[in-house]
C-alpha cells in the first residue's frame, strides 16, 4: 500500500480523534485546557484571560510569547467557521488573519477515503515514520505555510495554510509560538506515541491529554 | 514555588532557597564578599556582622556561602519571625528555644541542668523535645502553641536578669561537647529599625552572642550605629551590586525570552539601582506592562512607577536636602546613620533605599546614589544621569528619538507623577489590578502578596468576589476572607497567625478593621517572613492606608500595593461578564470546583452591576 495513501488515513484520523470534540461543553472544555497548558507550555509568566461566549462565537485572546506586545485571537462559531488574527500590539499592526468559512466548498477528503474502505489495511501497514510525517505536516512544519517577516522577523515560526480545523489551528500555533526549541523536539516525540496509539485503537484522544507537557 | 527551565521565572524578589533555584537562577556574585563569609564560615571563630541594605541579597548569599562551605550553623535564631510581641523576653525565648532544639538529640542534660523546669514543657523524649519547640516557636500555630510559648515565656521571666550568664554557660558547656565552636546564624536582625524598642530588646541577647561564633544578618545602618553589641566584631558589607550583573540577573530571570528584552534590559538594570529585588520587582512589572502598552517609553514608565507605589507610597520620606545633597556629590557620610535624634535624614534614607550605598570610599565615606525609581520625583534629572542617558540609548535603537521619546519633555510630567505616586498614589481599575497580580493570582505557582486600599466597602466586597472567581479561571483556588480587629485589647497578629495556619486554604484574604495601633503594625512588620509562602490579600481602608504603610518598610517588600478605584463599573461592563458566564456556565458539575467558584462569585458582580448602586 502506497505510504501517501497510509498517511491520507492517519491524517484524517489525527483531525478526527484529537481535534474534532463533538459536543458544546467538548468544546469549551478543550478551549479552556488549551489556554490552561500554554502558561507551563510556553513557560511564560501567566495564564491568558478564559474564553468567553457571546451569540454563539466563543473568542478569546492570547499573548503570544515570542513577543509579549503580540497578541492572538481567535473567534470559533462552528467547527468549519472561524476566524484567527495575530496583532502585533506595539504598533497596532495586523500580522495576519486566518478566515475559514464552510460555506464554500472544501476537498471532501474524509468522504473519499471512507469510499476507498482501506482503513483497516492502512492502519495495520502504518509505520512510525508515516504517523511522524504526519504531524509533522498537520502541527510541527505544516506543508503550506507563511513565515512572520516583519515586525518579527522568525523564520522558526511556520504559520500553517489551508487549515480547516479550528482546534487544529490553535493546537499548531502552541507549537509554532513555543520558543523553546527542545520543548518543541520533545511535543513532536510525545504527540507520535499519543496519536499513534490512539489511531490503532481508534479511540479519541481527550483534550487533558492532548494538552500534557512533555 | 514552581520553576521553569527554560522560560520565565519572575517573582517578588525572594531569596532562593532550594537546589532547583540555586542551579537554576543564581548567579555568580560579583562581589568579594561572599568568598569572605565562606572563608569565614569555614576558618574563623568569632563572630561576623554581615548587612546591606533591604532587596540586595543577603539570605541568598548567606545561603549560597553555607552551601560552598558544606556546614549548617548549629543554631539558627529567626528574629523575625518566632514570637508575637518583640519584647525582651520573647528575644530571650527565641533564642533558648533554639538552643533547646539544637541540644535535643545530643546535649540534652545541660540545658535541663540550668532549666530544670523546662521538660515540665518540652517533654522527655527527643522527639516531643523537637515537636515542643516548634509549638514554643509558633512554627505550627495552634492554641496548644500559644499555650507552650506562654508557659516558656514564663519559665524565663523570673530569671530575666540571669538569662545572660545562663546562656553563655550551657553555649560554653555545648562547645566542650562538640570539641569546637558552637556555630549560630542570628538571621532576621535586619528587619528592626534602629532605635525602636524592639531593636533594643534584642541587644543583651545579641551581646551574648557575639561572644560566640555567630553571622548576623543586619541591615547596613546597624553596621553604622554602632551599638553596643557590634563593637570590635568584624563587619562585612553586601553593597549594590554592578549593573553589568544585574543585567546578567534579569537576563536568568528571562530564560530564552531574553532576546526579545534585550534593548530594555539595561534600562531596568539602571532603575534597579544594582538592588536585585529592585530589579525583579522592576522586570515583574515590565512583563505586565509590556502586555498592555504599545509604547514603549510608557511600558518603562508605567514599572517605575508601579515600584514606586509599591515601595515608596506613603513610606517615612527623608529630608529632601538630604536626598539632594547626595544626588549631587554622589556620597553619603555613614556617620550621620548613628546621630541620635537624626532618624528622618540619614538613617531613614539608608534603611528605607531612599538612598543605595555603591562603594566604600574611605572610612566612614561612602559613594552612594539616590533610588534612581525615586530620584526623578523629586530631583531634576541632568541628560548626563545614567538613567537619562540609557533611556536616549534605547530611544536611538528603536528609532524614537524624533518623536516617540521626547525625555526631555516627557520628563516634566513625568516628574509630577511620580511624585504622585509617593504621596498619594493613584486609585487603579480593578482589571488594572487583575492584569498586575494575574501571574499569581491565576495559579498556584506561585505566591504573591497584594494591599489593597478602599474607600467603599460594598465597592471591596464586590471586588473581591471578582477577583476570587478570576483566581478559579483555570485552577481551583480555595478562597477563606476573615475580618481582623486592630486597636486596643485586640490581638491581630494572633488571628492572622491563626488564619494562616489553615493550610487547606489557598488565598488567605483579610479585611483590617478598627484602629491598628503602631504596635500591631510593627508586629506585622517584623513578621514580613512569615507571609513569603502564603498567597495574600489585605484589605484596608483607603483612609488609613497612609498611616499604616508608614510603619510597614520591611513588609511592603514582599507586597504590592494598589488604591482601588470608587465605582468598580467603570471598568466592569456588564457585557464582558455576561459573556464570561455564558461560557463557564455550561462546565459548572459540582461545588468545591474552580468552575462553580468562577460562575457563583462572578454571578454576584453580574447581580451588583445590574442593580446599579455601585460606588454609592
Amino acid at each position: 500500500m502506497e505510504h501517501s495513501i497510509i498517511q491520507a488515513y492517519i491524517f484524517q484520523d489525527i483531525v478526527r480523534l484529537g481535534f474534532s470534540p463533538s459536543s458544546d461543553k467538548d468544546r469549551k472544555l478543550w478551549l479552556r485546557q488549551y489556554g490552561q497548558s500554554l502558561k507551563e507550555f510556553w513557560e511564560i509568566d501567566s495564564y491568558p484571560a478564559q474564553p468567553s461566549e457571546s451569540n454563539k462565537i466563543i473568542s478569546a485572546t492570547i499573548n503570544s510569547p515570542l513577543d509579549i506586545g503580540a497578541v492572538y485571537e481567535y473567534a470559533i462559531e462552528s467547527m468549519d467557521k472561524f476566524t484567527v488574527s495575530l496583532m502585533h500590539t506595539a504598533n497596532s499592526q495586523l500580522m495576519w488573519s486566518h478566515d475559514m468559512d464552510g460555506k464554500y466548498f472544501t476537498f471532501p477528503c474524509q468522504a473519499f477515503l471512507t469510499k476507498h474502505k482501506q482503513r483497516n489495511q492502512a492502519i495495520n501497514n502504518m509505520t512510525h515514520d508515516d504517523v511522524g510525517g504526519v504531524i509533522d505536516s498537520l502541527l510541527v512544519h505544516p506543508a503550506p505555510h507563511q513565515h512572520i517577516e516583519s515586525p518579527i522577523d522568525n523564520h522558526e515560526v511556520r504559520i500553517g495554510g489551508g487549515i480547516i480545523n479550528p482546534f487544529q489551528y490553535l493546537f499548531h500555533l502552541r507549537i509554532q509560538l513555543c520558543p523553546i526549541a527542545d520543548r518543541r523536539l520533545a511535543e513532536r516525540n510525545r504527540l507520535l506515541v499519543l496519536f499513534e496509539n490512539a489511531i490503532r485503537n481508534n479511540q479519541q484522544v481527550t483534550a487533558n491529554e492532548l494538552m500534557q507537557i512533555p | 514555588m514552581k520553576r521553569n527551565q527554560y522560560g520565565l521565572n519572575l517573582d517578588e524578589g525572594i531569596a532562593l532557597t532550594s537546589n532547583e533555584e540555586f542551579d537554576l537562577l543564581y548567579l555568580e556574585s560579583d562581589s568579594e564578599v561572599e568568598n569572605r563569609l565562606v572563608n569565614w564560615i569555614k576558618n574563623s571563630s568569632s563572630s561576623v556582622i554581615f548587612g546591606g541594605q533591604i532587596g540586595c541579597g543577603k539570605t541568598t548569599t548567606i545561603e549560597r556561602a553555607l552551601r560552598i562551605a558544606e556546614k549548617k550553623p548549629d543554631i539558627i535564631c529567626h528574629f523575625d519571625r518566632n514570637h508575637i510581641n518583640p519584647s525582651p523576653i520573647d528575644t530571650w525565648l527565641i533564642v533558648f528555644a533554639e538552643v533547646a532544639r539544637c541540644s535535643a538529640p545530643q546535649a540534652f542534660s545541660i540545658i535541663i541542668e540550668h532549666l530544670p523546669e523546662i521538660q515540665k514543657i518540652l517533654g522527655v523524649s527527643t522527639d516531643e523535645w523537637k515537636e515542643s519547640v516548634k509549638l514554643t516557636l509558633l512554627e505550627k500555630y495552634s492554641p496548644k502553641a500559644l499555650i507552650k510559648h506562654q508557659k516558656f515565656k514564663e519559665l524565663l521571666e523570673p530569671l530575666l536578669e540571669y538569662l545572660p550568664g545562663i546562656l553563655k554557660t550551657i553555649l560554653q558547656e555545648i562547645e566542650s561537647i562538640l570539641g569546637r565552636r558552637i556555630f549560630i546564624l542570628a538571621s532576621g536582625v535586619d528587619k528592626f529599625e534602629l532605635g525602636t524598642s524592639a531593636y533594643i530588646s534584642l541587644s543583651e541577647p545579641l551581646t551574648v552572642l557575639a561572644s560566640f561564633k555567630t553571622l548576623f544578618e543586619v541591615n547596613a545602618v546597624h553596621l553604622f550605629a554602632n551599638d553596643r553589641w557590634t563593637q570590635g566584631l568584624k563587619k562585612e558589607v553586601l553593597t549594590a551590586s554592578s549593573s553589568n550583573w544585574i543585567e546578567a540577573m534579569l537576563n536568568k530571570r528571562l530564560g530564552v525570552y531574553a532576546q526579545v528584552y534585550k534593548n530594555q534590559i539595561p534600562i531596568l538594570s539602571a532603575y534597579s539601582g544594582g538592588i536585585p529585588r529592585q530589579a525583579l520587582r522592576l522586570l515583574d512589572h515590565f512583563i505586565i506592562q509590556h502586555k498592555h502598552y504599545p509604547n514603549q517609553n510608557d511600558v518603562i514608565i508605567h514599572c517605575v512607577e508601579a515600584v514606586n507605589r509599591d515601595f515608596f507610597s506613603f513610606a517615612k520620606k527623608p529630608k529632601n536636602e538630604l536626598l539632594k545633597a547626595v544626588s549631587k556629590q554622589n556620597y553619603l557620610e555613614t556617620t550621620l546613620v548613628s546621630i541620635t535624634g537624626d532618624q528622618e535624614t540619614a538613617m531613614r534614607a539608608v534603611f528605607g533605599n531612599w538612598i543605595i550605598l555603591k562603594k566604600h570610599k574611605q572610612e566612614s565615606l561612602w559613594q552612594a546614589c539616590v533610588n534612581p525609581v525615586i530620584k526623578s520625583s523629586f530631583a531634576n534629572l541632568s541628560v548626563s544621569d545614567p538613567e537619562m542617558l540609557l533611556l536616549k540609548k534605547y530611544a536611538d535603537q528603536q528609532g524614537m528619538s524624533a518623536h516617540g521619546l521626547d525625555i526631555d519633555v516627557q520628563m516634566k510630567d513625568w516628574q509630577e507623577t511620580l511624585r504622585g505616586v509617593v504621596d498619594h498614589p493613584i486609585a487603579l481599575k480593578i482589571t488594572e489590578i487583575l492584569d498586575t497580580i494575574s501571574s499569581a493570582l491565576l495559579s498556584k505557582d506561585r505566591e504573591d502578596r497584594i494591599i489593597v486600599g478602599y474607600e467603599n466597602h460594598q465597592n471591596a466586597e464586590i471586588v473581591r468576589a471578582y477577583l476570587e472567581a478570576k483566581s478559579n479561571t483555570y485552577e481551583y483556588q480555595v478562597w477563606k476572607h476573615v475580618a481582623v480587629q486592630g486597636g486596643n485589647q485586640q490581638l491581630p497578629l494572633n488571628e492572622i497567625l491563626n488564619f494562616l495556619a489553615d493550610e487547606t486554604i489557598g488565598i488567605y484574604s483579610i479585611d483590617f478593621v478598627g484602629d491598628f495601633n503602631d504596635e500591631q503594625l510593627n508586629e506585622l512588620n517584623l513578621r514580613r517572613d512569615t507571609f513569603i509562602e502564603k498567597q495574600l490579600i489585605w484589605w484596608i481602608p483607603k483612609n488609613k492606608l497612609a498611616q499604616y504603610l508608614v510603619q510597614l518598610t520591611q513588609l511592603r517588600q514582599l507586597f504590592q500595593i494598589f488604591i482601588l478605584e470608587d465605582d468598580i463599573s467603570k471598568s466592569l461592563k456588564t457585557e464582558d461578564i455576561e459573556a464570561d458566564l455564558e461560557f463557564m456556565q455550561d462546565l459548572v458539575e459540582s461545588e468545591n470546583t474552580a468552575e462553580f467558584s468562577y460562575v457563583s462569585n462572578l454571578q454576584k458582580v453580574l447581580n451588583y452591576l445590574k442593580a446599579g448602586n455601585h460606588g454609592a
